[in-house]
């Protein structure tokens, strides 16, 4: 409904911004040919009434015409800086007011200006005798003009704006202005005069059918609201097909790069093990850019969302034997945690499927000492394998357990390598969950 | 020396606890500016943060670090660390050097050695080595560095955005380059947008004379209704995609309020 805040997104008011410049321009022109319409009209009504019916046109000239000049830039700019003061100083209050939601001079003139010309038509001053087509064709110009005035309202680009959204009360009013105009219309046509509603020169279906036809603009805005929302729709595909082809590029451009780099460090005897470990970590970092350009935006940091991009850095052919718990997989990580789990969890993968694993079973875990509650949680990594046990060795050796140790220890953490009964080996990296 | 590393990336801090290995330099880190209240109440007393710029997308980037840490602790001493390769951070670097006063600018591709050199330099109150502002200013001999540069044009902040308005507009341009529109997502007449046009064209132009290396991007082909006629409206919103994420920016709004609040000299009224 015309209520409703989903529209009011960037992209549906960068399209409504972008409608109004032309759509302003077509409308005062619109409205400028009704208004011609309603001074030719005056052929044929009495002679004693021209002054009376020209005097009541004259309003309504003004505003159509300052609402023309408004949608001309260069006119309104020539016009601030000419010589007449009055002109000067009214040109520059419609620079002012373009673009805001506001009274300026050219709509409360047009406002009142079709009141006062209806007011020929109907009501306690309108003229009489008039031609019945005259009467109707009339009618016609104001209610098209009315029309269009009220579906450029109907259809403001304010009504979309995300920063400054417009008053509740507005948007609450807002289904029922088409009502509201219509029923302003009735009443003047039908109000009480000299030409009492029995005396209308074309009855009441017309003027009752033209003042009720206002109230279309609701559904005519529902069908722009749809057509906004489809184009709202068919830009956030677009922008998803960019970031499919955005993420191929980070794979072509990032991850071929690292894993080359990957190759050589491993062909490179003499590298460290933690600048295999960072080298490592460029896939799962790029991985988890590709699935943010995929998603949108950032990706809730879940052990799930790690778990694929580690699954990245593992050979396609061993993916099969690598079995994240079912329970890990939702579990939610501050950043520095989720920061830590990525930093050891590729490094306690790799090393049990390069020992020869067939089968890594991996938990992550998150939970609460009993004895201090209200303390800061455990995070727990933990990695079993089917392999053939830790190597003994040397001591000293910068080994990427001992690595991982020295970080952990930041975090009061450790990680502990022990045998598994009936074979292979479980690493449990630990530690104190970090607040931020 | 207690060091807090502000940065996404616990990476970055792992790396730098490596560096400061055997120093008697101490170091914590936090992962988003909203935290830093919570972590500079609790933990000891922060001699010097090392900030990071960007914090990834819909978190608050290192300016509302910056702010923070000048109100919740004064004489906490502020280093930037900033990728080199990323044109879009000019602003935020000019913004930071403008809105505070980070001693030095640390680029994340520096090697250990210069790390622990410039930390051991702000730990002994020592500003004379590389990644330090000039005591100059950079106007001697030597060439000016990077630092320097930024310090001797952070003026050119101010000439960008001169109030509210300007702000808006810049905000216009991200997403619109003809002048109508930018008129009205700007809320102002065409005519301001004439004038801010011709003046921040001038400013662009000081800046990427300054700063060449942000001037890489292709000039704009002027195809469209616009573009011959107005190249230099079509120039600006190329500048403000460039540094969109500048200006979206919740930080600088406040930034910017308190400083035009603030008594300045008497200037020519200008809308560079």
């Amino acid at each position: 409904m015309l209520s409703d805040s989903s529209l009011r997104t960037r992209v549906v008011y960068d399209i409504a911004v972008r409608y109004a410049t032309p759509l302003w321009r077509i409308g005062a022109a619109f409205r400028g040919g009704c208004v011609a319409g309603l001074w030719i009209l005056l052929v044929w009504f009495p002679a004693r009434s021209l002054p009376q019916a020209a005097a009541q046109l004259l309003m309504v000239s003004a505003g159509v015409s300052t609402a023309w000049i408004q949608t001309q830039p260069d006119t309104l700019d020539r016009l601030a800086s000419g010589p007449v003061a009055p002109i000067r100083k009214a040109a520059g209050h419609l620079r002012g007011v373009r673009g805001r939601a506001t009274a300026d001079l050219a709509g409360l003139l047009e406002g009142f200006g079709m009141i006062v010309a209806l007011l020929l038509y109907g009501g306690p001053i309108s003229v009489r005798p008039l031609p019945t087509p005259v009467y109707v064709a009339g009618l016609i110009l104001i209610t098209a003009h009315v029309w269009n005035a009220f579906a450029q309202v109907m259809t403001d680009a304010s009504w979309y704006n995300p920063d400054t959204p417009p008053a509740r009360g507005l948007v609450a009013y807002r289904p029922w202005i088409p009502a509201s105009v219509a029923a302003i219309e009735i009443v003047l046509i039908v109000a009480p005069g000299h030409s009492a509603a029995g005396r209308l020169p074309a009855g009441l279906i017309i003027p009752l059918l033209l003042a009720g036809s206002i109230v279309l603009l609701l559904p005519f805005t529902m069908v722009f609201e749809v057509l906004l929302r489809a184009g709202q729709e068919a830009s956030e595909i677009s922008m998803g097909e960019v970031r499919r082809n955005d993420s191929i590029t980070v794979h072509s451009l990032v991850k071929n790069g690292a894993h080359a780099l990957i190759r050589q460090m491993q062909a490179d005897a003499g590298a460290d093990r933690e600048t295999r470990s960072l080298a490592d970590s460029m896939l799962i970092l790029a991985e988890e850019a590709r699935q943010m350009m995929l998603g949108g935006g950032p990706s809730a940091e879940t052990v799930a969302l790690l778990w694929d991009c580690v699954l990245q850095t593992v050979p396609g052919d061993r993916r099969g034997g690598m079995i994240l718990d079912a329970g890990s997989r939702q579990l939610r990580m501050a950043k520095t945690d989720y920061g830590l789990a990525r930093r050891v969890l590729p490094d306690l993968v790799t090393n049990a499927w390069k020992a020869g694993a067939q089968r890594v079973e991996v938990a992550v875990s998150q939970e609460r000492q009993q004895a201090n509650a209200a303390g800061r949680p455990w995070v727990t990594v933990s990695v079993a394998d089917d392999g053939p046990g830790l190597p003994a060795q040397p001591t000293g050796n910068r080994t990427s357990l001992r690595i991982l140790d020295d970080h952990l220890h930041r975090f009061d953490g450790a990680v502990v390598a022990e045998r598994r009964d009936g074979g292979g080996t479980r690493v449990l990296a630990r530690w104190r969950s970090s607040p931020w | 020396m207690h060091i807090l590393v502000v940065d996404d990336f616990v990476l970055v801090e792992l790396a730098l606890a490596q560096v400061i290995q055997g120093t008697p330099h101490t170091l914590t880190g936090v992962r988003d500016p909203r935290n830093l209240p919570e972590a500079l109440s609790d933990g000891p007393q922060v001699d010097l943060a090392l900030v990071d710029i960007n914090f990834g997308p819909g978190v608050p980037t290192g300016l509302t670090a910056m702010r923070i840490l000048s109100e919740l602790s004064p004489d906490t001493k502020i280093v930037i660390e900033s990728t080199d390769e990323e044109r879009n951070r000019l602003l935020f670097l000019l913004a930071s050097f403008a809105f505070f006063e980070p001693l030095a600018l640390l680029s994340k591709a520096s090697p250990a050695e210069a790390m622990l050199a410039l930390i051991d330099a702000v730990d002994r109150g020592d500003r004379s080595g590389p990644g330090f502002a000039a005591p100059d200013g950079g106007t001697g001999s030597r060439p000016p560095s990077p630092v320097d540069r930024l310090v001797r044009n952070k003026g050119l902040l101010d000439e960008l955005i001169r109030g509210g308005t300007d702000l808006m507009l810049w905000r216009a341009l991200v997403r619109f380059d003809k002048r109508g529109e930018v008129a009205r997502a700007a809320h102002v007449d065409e005519r301001t947008v004439d004038r801010f046009t011709a003046g921040k064209s001038l400013v662009v132009d000081k800046i990427h004379a300054e700063f060449p290396e942000d001037a890489s991007a292709p000039e704009p082909p002027g195809a469209g209704p616009d573009g011959p006629r107005r190249p230099n409206l079509v120039r600006l919103a190329r500048f403000a995609q460039t540094h969109s994420h500048f200006f979206a920016d919740q930080a600088i709004d406040g930034l910017f309020a308190a400083r035009w609040q603030t008594p300045r000299p008497r200037q020519r009224r200008s809308w560079r």
